[in-house]
């Protein structure tokens, strides 16, 4: 088969199409427009949010310690957790602020989906680790705060919590260990589109062809 | 403006490129519940970038520009949805049977979705765009690489066709 072959059976075939198709206005009618977000701007926003929420963490983490900035049992931890989710922010500031992407290319727009979904996917491993830590530092703190509890001044208290956050430890490990090979699966599909798509861009041994 | 008389202008522009919107679905999607989710993810889309819609674009180009970008990226045998939203209990575009010739002209679309079909993501949207009338330009502005690179990209497709198409007869 030819190409203008194909260009005619393309034109045939929406030639009937006109005809043959007709839309359904009620099910647009109903379809609630304005409340969704699509797909990929879906994950971006969250993103965002997650790394401005982690910008909030953090302060949190510095305001308290500062409140108990004397007595390093519980600073230190909190100064820990705070350094940690400011790392998680400085991380993901890569993260592009969601915008119109139908103003530029489709290439391009592929690209920054394709970078995106690597950058999630290689930040998601640590995400969860940090979270899980700035928890445990914050967890002295607030227990003395809510429930007046001073778990250094009460040895099974203190014991109980050691054990506590080496089972949380114990447990980010082994979930980690069947996460990240997630996490890898779709960072390697990400790879592979986006080496697909810069062979796509790339003008590699052009051939003979008349432009129209 | 009013949210009712915003969505009867999109109908409109629907309706009057629902020929575009339909062969991108079926180029992309030969199952019918992927399609119908790819249909959805197109309407939501096509109305959120409407109202930055810059009436120095052609409307069909950002039509193909919206709806290609939705069909490349999407993933729906992998993601479910997150936000919420659920799939349409019917489909938007609805499709008459053919009167006549019915097995011949089923045949011979068929055909023409079988060849793209074969093609990667990327390069459906370079015969979309060239089967729908779109130049060289026109294509590599859309898609953001070079003419002499749609040049090459459709002379390759061409050799494919050859190779893979024995002549069809009318």
């Amino acid at each position: 088969m030819e190409l203008n072959e194909l260009k005619a059976l393309w034109d045939e075939d929406a030639k009937k199409l006109n005809d043959r198709i007709s839309i359904n206005e009620k099910i647009i009618g109903e379809m609630p427009l304005d409340k969704v977000v699509s797909g990929f701007l879906v994950f971006l926003n969250i993103s965002v949010w997650g790394r401005n929420l982690a910008l909030v963490y953090s302060l949190i983490s510095v305001v308290c310690a500062l409140s108990v900035l004397g007595e390093y049992q519980y600073s230190i931890p909190l100064f820990i957790g705070a350094a940690a989710m400011l790392w998680s922010f400085v991380q993901h500031l890569s993260i592009e602020e969601p915008k119109d992407y139908f103003k530029i290319s489709i290439v391009e727009f592929q690209k920054s989906i394709c970078r995106f979904r690597m950058h999630t996917a290689n930040s998601k491993k640590y995400d969860t680790s940090i979270v899980i830590v700035w928890l445990l530092t914050l967890m002295p703190f607030g227990l003395r705060k809510i429930f007046g509890i001073d778990l250094y001044s009460n040895t099974p208290y203190l014991i109980t919590l050691v054990v506590f956050d080496f089972v949380a430890i114990f447990l980010t490990v082994l979930f980690s260990q069947y996460v990240y090979r997630l996490y890898d699966r779709e960072l390697k599909e990400a790879e592979s589109h986006l080496t697909e798509i810069l062979e796509f861009e790339k003008p590699s041994n052009p051939e003979p062809e008349t432009t129209r | 403006m009013d949210t009712t008389l915003d969505k009867k202008e999109f109908i409109r522009i629907i309706k009057e490129n629902k020929r575009i919107i339909y062969k991108i679905l079926y180029s992309y999607c030969s199952d019918p519940d992927d399609r119908k989710d790819l249909e959805q993810e197109i309407m939501i889309q096509l109305w959120q970038s409407l109202k930055n819609y810059d009436s120095n674009y052609r409307l069909s180009t950002w039509l193909y520009k919206v709806c290609l970008n939705v069909a490349i990226s999407h993933y729906r045998k992998e993601k479910k949805h997150t936000d919420g939203r659920e799939s349409l209990d019917g489909s938007i575009f609805k499709i008459a049977e053919e009167s006549q010739d019915v097995e011949i002209a089923s045949e011979r679309t068929r055909l023409l979705y079988t060849f793209i079909h074969q093609l990667d993501k990327l390069n459906k949207a370079v015969i979309i765009l060239h089967l729908g009338g779109h130049s060289h330009k026109e294509t590599a502005d859309i898609l953001g690489i070079s003419e002499s690179n749609v040049g090459t990209k459709i002379h390759r497709i061409k050799n494919l066709l050859k190779q893979n198409f024995s002549s069809i007869t009318n």
